[in-house]
C-alpha cells in the first residue's frame, strides 16, 4: 500500500527523464533497519524534473544534468534524505513513524494525513481485504477494527453481514455504517426473507479485488460532514486506479481461488433414546422423547399399501451431520490498469466472478455475483479533470428458508436420533416424500423440502459517478460530482401444494399425512430503488506564515433523492403441486400490492482544518439539513463538530524510545431524520386477522372494497434524532516503530429517538412513530500494532485490538411500558421471550417467565411437582450486548512466505436461540437426558405448604406423569425449560473464533520475470477454523440469528442455518 | 474565487427557493388520504374487525371454556384452553383487532355520521361498537373505555366492567333516539341493503342482551327489561353474517378458514366435540341404546370416520392413547360460508323467558323457552324441537338450570362465546364434581363415557392451576399487549382467574 502509493505519486509527479546527459550515478538504497534493499524508494535529482524508482535490488541509475549534483531519496513511511550523488552510493533511510505520515481518504473523499486527523480513523488495505478470499468483503474486518462488531448471520452464501461501530445507538432505525465508494454512498439492499438477510446489493457487490483502501470513520466528528445516515459511523471504500507500474504503463492482474466449505457447527445430540412420545414408542412422532435403544428390529411410519419402514432401534450418531455435503466456491477477478504515456489518463477495468455453493445438498443454497468495475479520469488541461466510475453487478441468490412447515432445518433438527436422513434422498419413494414419510405433524422430509420450496432473487446494480474538479486558483479546488446507484432485484418464493387423499395408507397410527396438506403458495416481488446525489463542493488549500499555518476550507452542498418502487403478487391453491413458480399457477386470483416511497434531503455543509507548524491541527465542521420526512414546516436541523489534534512530541527532543506521539480530542453532532410517511394517519385496504392465520378477512370481499386506519399512526411534530460523541485519543509510536498504539475513550449519546413504539391497542394504534429516550455508548478502543521481530529475511508482526463498549439506556419515558419498550417478542403457546429497551438497562434486554424461590434459594413448584412460573415478565438480568470483543491479528513473514492468522473474540452477550429450544422440545438434545429420564425430585425443591410457607418437595417428575397425577418429565422440558423456564431460551454468545490462517508464497522476483510477470503469489487458507463457544452453548454458532443484520437481528435465531468453516487456495498473477 | 462566489451564490439561491416543493413530498402514495375517507369506505373493514374476532378468536376458546370443545389428539395449539387456561399472550389478539380494527374505524366512521347527520349509519356503528365492548368486558372485566382511542393518550386508564355497560347502554339509548326506521345506512355486509329498522331491532336485542346480564347487578334493570319486552322490536331473524363468505382465501368464515380450510398452508386441526356436549344431545342408556338425540347434533358436528358422535375429554390431546386417535374424533360441522351469529332468536326468547320467570310468570316464562328451542332448532335448519322440548322440559322451580342448560346446547354449534358468558352469570350448566381423570383413563387408555352426567360440566384433566377443581375460568387476564405498554394497565392478580366479571359475582 505504501510502496504503490509512492509510486502513485512520483509517476504523477515525475517526468521520468529525457535530458541532457551528463554525469551518471548508480546507487543503492537500503532500510537503516535490517540493512534490506528498498524497492520502488523515489530518488530525484533536485531543482529538475529528473528522477525515477529504484528496482527490485533497490537499485537506480540516474543521468545527472548540469551542474545538479543533490538528490533527494524517499519512500513512505521513512524518513527523506538530500544528500550529493556519488557514484556508487549507498543511501540508508530511517523508517519513519510511519503509519502516522499514511494518507488516510476521509470524509467527501479527501485525503488527509493521518497526523492532522483528530479522531478515530481505521484503515486497512487491499491485502488484508482480500487475504481470506471472502466474498462480502465486510468479513474481512472481522476482529481487525477496535470498536467494529462484524457478525454473519448465517453461513448461507449471499448473506449480507452485520457492522456495528461502537455499539447499538438507534433502538428502532438502521445501526449499520455508512458505505461510501469513491465518495459517493451507497445504499444498502439487502433483504429478510425467511430468515435469511440476502444481500440484494450495496457492499456486497463491490469486488474485493477492486478496492485498494477502506477506512472506518467511527466518531460522529468524523462523520458529520455526510450528514444523516453517518449517525452509525462511515466506512469509505476508495477504490483501485490505473497507475504506472515498473516496468510499463499498465498492468494485467489475475486472481483466482477454490475453496470448499463444510457443516462447522451441530447441536449436540444425544444418543441413548429414540422416536417416540413420553417414553413409549410411537410410529409417526418426531423427535426422541422414546423409550432406551435397545438394538430391536423396530417398523416406523405409517403402513402405505401394505408396506411400512422398519430399521435397528439404535443411535445414527451422524444422521444429521452426514446430511451436509461439502459445498465449492470459485471466484475469478481480472483487471487491467494503467495510464496513458503523457500520464494524463488513467484507466482501471476489471471483470470478477463468484460462485458459491453451500452446505446443504443441491444448489438450492448458492450465490453468483458478477461484477464489471470501470474507472477513468481525464487531466483536459491544467486546471481541468474529469473522471468517472460505473460498477455494474449482477447476483443471483438462492436460500433454503427457514422456520417451520415443510423447511429443511426443522425437519433435521426435529429428526428421531435413531432414523438415518441420507437413505431418504430418492424422492420417488412415497416413503421419502409427504405421502408417507414417517411423521405427519408439521415436517416432511428434508431432502424433499429442499427441492420443493423455492427462493431465488435475481439482483442488478449499477452505480457510480462522474465528477469534475476545477483548479482555477492553485489553492482552489471546485468539485461537482453526480453519484447514482440504482438497484433492481427480482425475488421469487414458493413453497408446494401438498394435496394427500391418504388412499394408500393402511394404518396411520391416528394421525393421517394428509394433515400435512398445504395449498401451495407463489409469490414475487419486482423492486427497483435508486439512490441520486448531487456535490458541489469548494476546496481551499493553502500555507501561510513561512508555511507554518495550514489552512483547508471545504465547503459544500449535497442534494440527495432515494426512492423505492415495489410490486408484490402471490397466489395459492396451485394448479402444479410444486416447481411451476409463477402467478398464473394459482387457483385463487393472484394479489397484487404496490409500494412506493421517495425521499429528499438538501444538506449545506462546511469544514475548516488549521494547521500549525505540523504540530497542532484544528478542525471544524458544520453542517445542516433538510429532509422531506420531517414535517415540512420543521424539516430544518444544524449540527457541528470539532476536532482538535496535537502532535506532542515535536516538543520533545528526538529520542530512541518515543517516536511519535499524538493527542486527539473531538466533539460532533449527527442529526437523523425518520423514514418517509411517518408524519401523519394513513390508511390501508381492510384486513383482519386470526390466530395463526393473517389475513383471514381480506378486502375486496363480496365485491365490495373497504379501507382502514393503519396500525401505526405518524406524528405531525417529529423532531430529527441527534446524536452527540465525544472522543478523546493517543496515538504512539515507540522504538523505531515497532509498537504503534493507538487508542480512544468515546462517549456517544442520541437523543430523540424516531421510534415506532408498541401502545395499547385501546388508543387504536398499535404502534405511534414518536421521539423519546436517549441511549448512551461509551467505551474504550485499543489497537496496538507490534512487530517484535524485525530482521534482514524474517519479521514477525502482532496485533492487538480490544474494545469496550458499555450501553445504556438513558432515559424512556415512564408513561409507556414503565419505562421500556419491546424491540422484538417471541411467543409460543404460553411461553413469552421479550426484548427490551428499558431506562437504566442496556439496550436488548430478556424478560421472560421465569420460575420463582425462596428466600433461601429454593426452587417452588406446584402440587404437581414442577417449577411454578412467573405469570409476568421478569428481567432474567441478560442482554445482547457482549462485555468486550477483541481481537489477535498476527503474520509470519520470511522472504517470500507469510503465514498469518486472525482471531476474534467476543466475551458476554445473550441470544434467543429456538434451536436450542429444539433440542429439548424434540428431546434430540444431549440435554434431555437428566437422570437417564428416569423419575427424579428437582433438587432442593420446595412447596407451599398452604399457610404462606413451604415443605419440602417430595413429588416426582417422570415421563408420561400426566398419567400418575405428578408433573411430566418431557412438560419439563417443554413447558418449564428444564426448571429455568423461558431462561432456557437464552443462550451464552461468548466466543473466540479463528477467523483465518493464510499461508502465503511469492515467488522469488528472479522466477516470476522470467515468465515476462512481474508478481505471483500462491496461498493456502481457512477461514473460521475453529470456533470454542461457551460451555453452556452445545447448539449453534452464536452469530447465528434469522431477524436481520441489525438491532432486531441481536435477538437471536429461529431455526437458523448450521455455521460453515471453509478452506481453500488462491492464485494471485500480475502481468 | 470570484467564480467560487458566483457558482456557490447561484446553487444556494436556486437551493433555498425551491427547497420547500422540492422537499414537499411526504405524503404516501399508497395510502388514501384522510379528506377522502367515508363511512362507506370504512364500515365493512370495521365490520370484519369485529366479525373476525368475535367469529374465531373469541370462540374458539369459548367453546374449550364451555367444555363443547375438546382437543384433537396429537395436535397442540389449544390444549391449553381446553385444560381452562388463558394466558396474557394469547389473550391479546382478540382485544388488539377489536380495537384497534373494529372500535378505532367504528369512531372514525360515528364521528364523520355525526357530522354528515347520517343517523341509520350512526346507530349502525354505535351498534357493533357496543356489542364488542360488551365481548371485552364480558372477557375481561374491566377494560379501557372512557380513555380509550386517543392516541394523544396511548396509556388509557380501564373501567370497571359496571361502567362500561352503563356508558353502552347510554349510547345505544342516544344513537336509537336519533336514528328513524327508514333512514339510510352506510354499506356494511350484517344488513345488506337494509335501511336502519334492521338496526334497530338489533339494538334493541344488544340492549336486551346487555340489560340481561346486568340483572342482579343493577337491581333496577328488571323494569326496563319489562319495557324492552313489551316494545317487542326484536329482530326476526338471527343477526349474523351469512351472505358475504366466499371459497377463497381470506373471504371465508374465520373460523372455517382456520381450522378447516388449508387456506394458510397447512391446516391446523384442534377443535373436536367435547364429550359433556355430545352426551347430554346423544344419551343412552345402561345398555348402551340411544335413547335421546338431539336433532341439531348433526348440525352442530360431524360424526367420527366410523359415522359415530363421539366427545372428547378436555385437558387432554391424547398424546399417548393408542385407542383414540385423529380419526376417532367429531369435528364442528362448519363451512366456508357457515354465518357468524352475533345475536340468534332463541336468544332473545331465552332471555324474554328468563324474565317472566323471574316474575314469576311460569306460563309466558314455558312459552318462550318453547319458542327459544323452536327458534333454534329452525335456525340449524332441523326440525324435532318437540323431543328436544319433551327431554329438556321448562321447570319454573329450577328456571336458571333448565335455561341455561338449553342455552348452553343451543349455542354449542353457533356462539360459543356467548354460551361461556351465560354458563359463567347463570351457573348452569354446573359442575358435576367428575374430573376429566375419572372420565378418561390415561394410563388403561380407556374412555369412561358412561360416567359424564348429561347437562353437566367436569374438571378437565390437568386444570390450570389458578382455575381449580369444579369451576370453570371466569376471565381473561389483561391482555400483555396492553399492560406491557399502558401504565395505567391494572395488575392481573392469579386470584382473579376466579373471579368473573360484575355481572356474574
Amino acid at each position: 500500500m505504501e510502496k504503490r502509493l509512492t509510486m502513485f505519486f512520483v509517476s504523477l509527479f515525475l517526468c521520468v527523464g529525457s535530458v541532457l546527459a551528463q554525469t551518471k550515478v548508480t546507487g543503492t538504497v537500503y532500510s537503516q533497519e535490517d540493512g534490506q534493499p528498498i524497492i520502488g524508494a523515489a530518488v530525484k535529482v533536485d531543482g529538475t524534473q529528473t528522477g525515477m524508482l529504484t528496482d527490485v535490488n533497490g537499485r537506480f541509475s540516474l543521468t545527472l544534468p548540469d551542474g545538479k549534483m543533490t538528490l533527494t531519496i524517499s519512500y513512505l513511511g521513512y524518513e527523506s534524505k538530500t544528500l550529493q550523488a556519488k557514484n556508487g552510493m549507498r543511501v540508508f533511510l530511517k523508517a519513519d513513524a510511519a503509519t502516522l505520515d499514511e494518507v488516510v481518504v476521509t470524509a467527501m473523499g479527501i485525503s488527509r494525513q493521518q497526523k492532522t486527523l483528530g479522531y478515530s480513523a481505521t484503515q486497512l488495505d487491499s491485502e488484508e481485504l482480500t487475504v481470506g478470499k471472502m466474498t462480502d468483503v465486510t468479513s474481512a474486518l472481522a476482529g481487525k477494527v477496535a470498536g467494529v462488531q462484524i457478525s454473519a448471520s448465517s453461513a448461507d452464501p449471499g448473506t449480507a453481514n452485520s457492522v456495528i461501530i461502537r455499539g447499538f445507538s438507534s433502538i428502532n432505525g438502521n445501526n449499520q455504517p455508512l458505505y461510501v465508494v469513491d465518495g459517493v454512498p451507497l445504499q444498502q439492499t439487502s433483504l429478510l426473507s425467511q430468515g435469511h438477510q440476502e444481500a440484494m446489493g450495496g457492499v456486497s457487490n463491490v469486488n474485493p479485488n477492486d478496492i485498494e483502501s477502506m477506512t472506518v470513520l467511527k466518531g460522529a466528528a468524523a462523520t458529520a460532514i455526510y450528514g444523516s445516515r453517518a449517525a452509525n459511523g462511515v466506512i469509505i471504500i476508495t477504490t483501485k486506479s490505473g497507475k504506472k507500474e515498473e516496468a510499463r504503463n499498465f498492468s494485467i492482474t489475475y486472481d483466482g481461488s477454490v475453496q470448499w466449505r463444510t457443516v462447522s457447527t451441530l447441536p449436540k445430540f444425544q444418543n441413548q433414546f429414540g422416536q417416540g412420545w413420553n417414553g413409549k414408542q410411537t410410529y409417526i412422532e418426531n423427535g426422541s422423547w422414546g423409550p432406551e435403544f435397545d438394538g430391536s428390529q423396530q417398523v416406523y411410519g405409517p403402513i402405505w399399501n401394505h408396506q411400512q419402514l422398519i430399521h435397528k432401534y439404535e443411535a445414527v450418531d451422524s444422521n444429521v451431520k452426514d446430511f451436509f455435503e461439502t459445498g465449492v466456491t470459485t471466484s475469478h477477478s481480472v483487471a487491467l490498469s494503467g495510464m496513458s504515456d503523457d500520464s494524463k489518463m488513467t484507466y482501471y477495468l476489471s471483470y470478477g466472478y463468484s460462485s458459491d455453493d453451500g452446505i446443504i445438498p443441491s444448489d438450492k443454497d448458492s450465490y453468483q455475483r458478477n461484477t464489471i468495475a470501470f474507472r477513468g479520469s481525464y487531466e483536459a488541461t491544467k486546471w481541468l479533470k474529469i473522471s468517472s466510475s460505473m460498477n455494474i453487478a449482477k447476483t443471483k441468490t438462492d436460500i433454503v428458508g427457514s422456520y417451520q412447515g415443510t423447511s429443511f432445518i426443522d425437519g433435521i433438527l426435529e429428526f428421531p436420533r435413531d432414523l438415518s436422513l441420507v437413505d431418504r434422498k430418492d424422492l420417488s419413494s412415497p416413503f421419502n416424500t409427504p405421502e408417507a414419510w414417517y411423521t405427519p405433524y408439521g415436517i416432511t422430509n428434508p431432502y424433499w423440502a429442499i427441492e420443493n420450496n423455492y427462493n431465488h432473487n435475481d439482483s442488478k446494480q449499477v452505480y457510480g459517478k462522474i465528477q469534475a474538479d476545477i483548479k482555477p486558483l492553485k489553492q482552489l479546488t471546485l468539485t461537482y460530482r453526480y453519484g447514482f446507484d440504482y438497484t433492481d432485484f427480482d425475488l421469487k418464493m414458493g413453497y408446494p401444494q401438498i394435496t394427500l387423499d391418504d388412499a394408500l395408507i393402511n394404518e396411520d397410527y391416528g394421525y393421517a399425512p394428509s394433515n400435512m396438506n398445504q395449498d401451495g403458495w407463489v409469490y414475487s416481488r419486482y423492486y427497483r430503488k435508486y439512490e441520486l446525489n448531487h456535490d458541489f463542493m469548494a476546496n481551499w488549500a493553502d500555507k501561510y506564515l513561512d508555511g507554518k499555518l495550514d489552512v483547508n476550507v471545504t465547503a459544500g452542498v449535497n442534494m440527495n433523492e432515494r426512492s423505492n418502487t415495489y410490486m408484490t403478487g402471490e397466489t395459492d391453491g396451485l394448479t402444479f403441486n410444486t416447481g411451476f413458480w409463477d402467478l398464473s399457477n394459482g387457483a385463487t386470483k393472484a394479489e397484487l400490492s404496490e409500494n412506493q416511497s421517495k425521499r429528499r434531503l438538501v444538506g449545506l455543509f462546511g469544514d475548516v482544518t488549521i494547521g500549525w507548524d505540523d504540530m497542532i491541527y484544528l478542525g471544524l465542521t458544520a453542517r445542516n439539513d433538510w429532509s422531506s420526512t420531517l414535517p415540512i414546516d420543521a424539516n430544518s436541523y444544524f449540527y457541528p463538530g470539532a476536532t482538535l489534534s496535537w502532535i506532542f512530541t515535536k516538543l520533545i527532543p528526538e529520542n530512541k524510545i518515543l517516536d511519535f506521539g499524538k493527542l486527539r480530542l473531538a466533539y460532533g453532532k449527527t442529526g437523523n431524520d425518520a423514514d418517509p410517511y411517518q408524519t401523519s394517519a394513513r390508511y390501508e385496504q381492510g384486513t383482519s386477522r386470526a390466530y395463526y392465520g393473517s389475513d383471514v378477512a381480506k378486502f375486496p370481499m363480496s365485491g365490495v372494497n373497504a379501507f382502514q386506519a393503519r396500525n401505526t399512526i405518524g406524528s405531525s411534530d417529529l423532531k430529527p434524532e441527534m446524536t452527540t460523541e465525544y472522543e478523546i485519543g493517543l496515538n504512539l509510536a515507540f522504538l523505531n516503530n515497532r509498537i504503534n498504539i493507538d487508542f480512544a475513550y468515546y462517549n456517544r449519546e442520541t437523543k430523540d429517538q424516531i421510534f415506532t413504539l408498541p401502545v395499547d391497542p385501546a388508543s387504536g394504534y398499535a404502534y405511534m412513530v414518536t421521539n423519546f429516550g436517549n441511549v448512551r455508548n461509551r467505551g474504550i478502543e485499543l489497537l496496538v500494532n507490534t512487530t517484535p521481530i524485525r530482521t534482514k529475511d524474517f519479521r514477525w508482526d502482532l496485533g492487538f485490538n480490544f474494545s469496550k463498549n458499555q450501553n445504556k439506556v438513558l432515559s424512556m419515558p415512564a408513561s409507556v411500558e414503565g419505562g421500556k419498550t419491546t424491540i422484538y417478542s417471541f411467543s409460543a403457546g404460553n411461553d413469552a421471550v421479550y426484548f427490551y429497551a428499558e431506562e437504566g438497562n442496556p439496550m436488548g434486554e430478556y424478560y421472560t417467565y421465569m420460575p420463582q424461590y425462596t428466600a433461601d434459594g429454593k426452587l417452588i413448584v406446584g402440587e404437581d411437582g414442577q417449577p411454578v412460573l412467573t405469570t409476568d415478565l421478569i428481567d432474567t438480568g441478560k442482554n445482547m450486548n457482549p462485555d468486550w470483543i477483541g481481537g489477535i491479528t498476527t503474520a509470519f513473514t520470511y522472504k517470500g512466505i507469510s503465514l498469518s492468522a486472525a482471531l476474534d473474540i467476543r466475551k458476554g452477550g445473550y441470544m434467543f436461540s429456538r434451536s436450542k429450544n429444539l433440542m429439548q422440545f424434540t428431546g434430540n438434545g444431549s440435554i434431555t437426558t437428566y437422570n437417564q429420564r428416569r423419575p427424579f425430585i428437582i433438587p432442593n425443591s420446595v412447596v407451599s405448604d398452604g399457610n404462606g410457607g413451604y415443605v419440602e418437595n417430595t413429588t416426582p417428575i417422570m415421563l408420561s406423569g400426566g398419567d400418575f397425577g405428578v408433573g411430566d418429565y418431557q412438560d419439563y422440558y417443554n413447558d418449564y425449560g428444564w426448571g429455568q423456564g423461558g431462561e432456557a431460551y437464552l443462550l451464552d454468545k461468548s466466543f473466540v473464533k479463528l477467523r483465518n490462517i493464510t499461508l502465503a508464497y511469492q515467488l522469488p522476483r528472479s522466477l516470476v520475470s522470467k515468465l515476462y510477470l512481474s508478481d505471483i503469489t500462491l496461498s493456502l487458507f481457512c477461514n473460521n477454523v475453529f470456533t470454542w463457544t461457551h460451555k453452556s452453548n452445545t447448539f449453534i454458532d452464536p452469530e447465528g440469528s434469522t431477524r436481520g443484520n441489525d438491532l432486531e437481528g441481536q435477538f437471536g435465531e429461529l431455526y437458523v442455518n448450521p455455521a460453515c468453516r471453509t478452506f481453500g487456495f488462491n492464485v494471485g498473477i500480475k502481468f | 474565487m470570484k467564480k467560487l462566489t458566483i457558482i456557490s451564490a447561484i446553487i444556494l439561491g436556486l437551493g433555498m427557493t425551491s427547497c420547500d416543493s422540492y422537499l414537499d413530498i411526504n405524503q404516501d402514495p399508497n395510502s388514501p388520504t384522510e379528506e377522502n375517507m367515508t363511512t362507506s369506505i370504512l364500515l365493512p373493514a370495521a365490520e370484519m374487525g369485529i366479525a373476525a374476532t368475535y367469529g374465531n378468536l373469541l370462540r374458539i376458546p369459548a367453546g374449550y371454556f364451555a367444555q363443547q370443545y375438546s382437543h384433537m389428539f396429537g395436535t397442540s395449539n389449544y390444549v391449553d384452553y381446553s385444560q381452562f387456561e388463558m394466558s396474557p399472550v394469547r389473550s391479546g389478539s382478540a382485544y388488539s383487532q377489536i380495537n384497534r380494527v373494529g372500535l378505532k374505524n367504528l369512531q372514525t366512521i360515528r364521528n364523520l355520521a355525526e357530522k354528515n347527520e347520517e343517523w341509520g349509519t350512526y346507530l349502525a356503528a354505535t351498534t357493533l361498537r357496543c356489542f364488542a365492548l360488551q365481548a371485552l368486558v364480558d372477557c375481561y372485566g374491566s377494560i379501557p373505555y372512557s380513555e380509550a382511542l386517543d392516541i394523544s393518550n396511548p396509556s388509557p386508564k380501564y373501567d370497571e366492567g359496571q361502567v362500561v355497560y352503563a356508558g353502552i347502554l347510554a349510547e345505544l339509548e342516544d344513537a336509537l333516539s336519533k336514528a328513524n326506521a327508514s333512514d339510510p345506512v352506510a354499506t356494511n355486509f350484517l344488513f345488506q341493503g337494509e335501511k336502519a329498522g334492521s338496526w334497530i331491532k338489533f339494538a334493541n336485542a344488544l340492549k336486551l342482551r346487555i340489560m340481561s346480564r346486568e340483572v342482579g347487578a343493577v337491581p333496577e334493570v328488571e323494569g326496563k327489561i319489562g319495557a324492552l319486552i313489551a316494545e317487542g322490536n326484536f329482530p326476526t331473524d338471527d343477526v349474523a353474517y351469512t351472505d358475504c363468505w366466499s371459497n377463497e382465501t381470506g373471504q371465508m368464515n374465520p373460523y372455517y378458514s382456520e381450522e378447516f380450510s388449508t387456506a394458510f398452508g397447512s391446516t391446523q386441526i384442534n377443535v373436536t366435540a367435547n364429550m359433556a356436549i355430545v352426551s347430554t344431545m346423544l344419551q343412552k342408556n345402561a345398555e348402551g341404546d340411544v335413547v335421546y338425540q338431539d336433532p341439531r347434533l348433526a348440525a352442530f358436528f360431524d360424526t367420527n370416520s366410523n359415522g359415530e358422535y363421539v366427545g372428547g375429554v378436555s385437558g387432554t390431546n391424547f398424546s399417548t392413547s393408542g385407542n383414540y386417535k385423529a380419526a376417532y374424533w367429531c369435528r364442528p360441522a362448519m363451512k366456508y360460508d357457515s354465518p357468524v351469529y352475533y345475536i340468534q332468536v332463541a336468544e332473545v326468547e331465552f332471555f324474554i323467558a328468563e324474565y317472566y320467570a323471574r316474575q314469576g310468570n311460569a306460563a309466558q316464562a314455558e312459552a318462550h323457552y318453547n319458542a327459544a328451542i323452536e327458534a333454534s332448532c329452525e335456525s340449524a335448519g332441523v326440525g324435532g324441537a318437540d323431543e328436544v322440548i319433551a327431554q329438556f322440559p321448562y321447570n319454573q322451580a329450577k328456571y336458571k338450570e333448565v335455561i341455561g342448560v338449553a342455552k348452553w346446547l343451543a349455542l354449542s354449534g353457533t356462539n360459543n362465546f356467548e354460551s361461556w358468558c351465560e354458563l359463567r352469570r347463570m351457573k348452569y350448566p354446573a359442575f358435576s364434581g367428575i374430573s376429566g381423570n375419572e372420565l378418561y383413563n390415561a394410563s388403561e387408555d380407556k374412555l369412561n363415557t358412561e360416567l359424564y352426567i348429561p347437562g353437566t360440566l367436569y374438571t378437565p384433566i390437568s386444570v390450570f392451576d389458578k382455575v381449580g377443581s369444579n369451576m370453570v375460568i371466569q376471565r381473561w387476564p389483561y391482555p400483555s399487549a396492553s399492560t406491557s405498554s399502558n401504565s395505567n394497565a391494572p395488575v392481573f392478580d392469579d386470584s382473579e382467574y376466579k373471579v368473573p366479571p360484575f355481572w356474574g359475582k
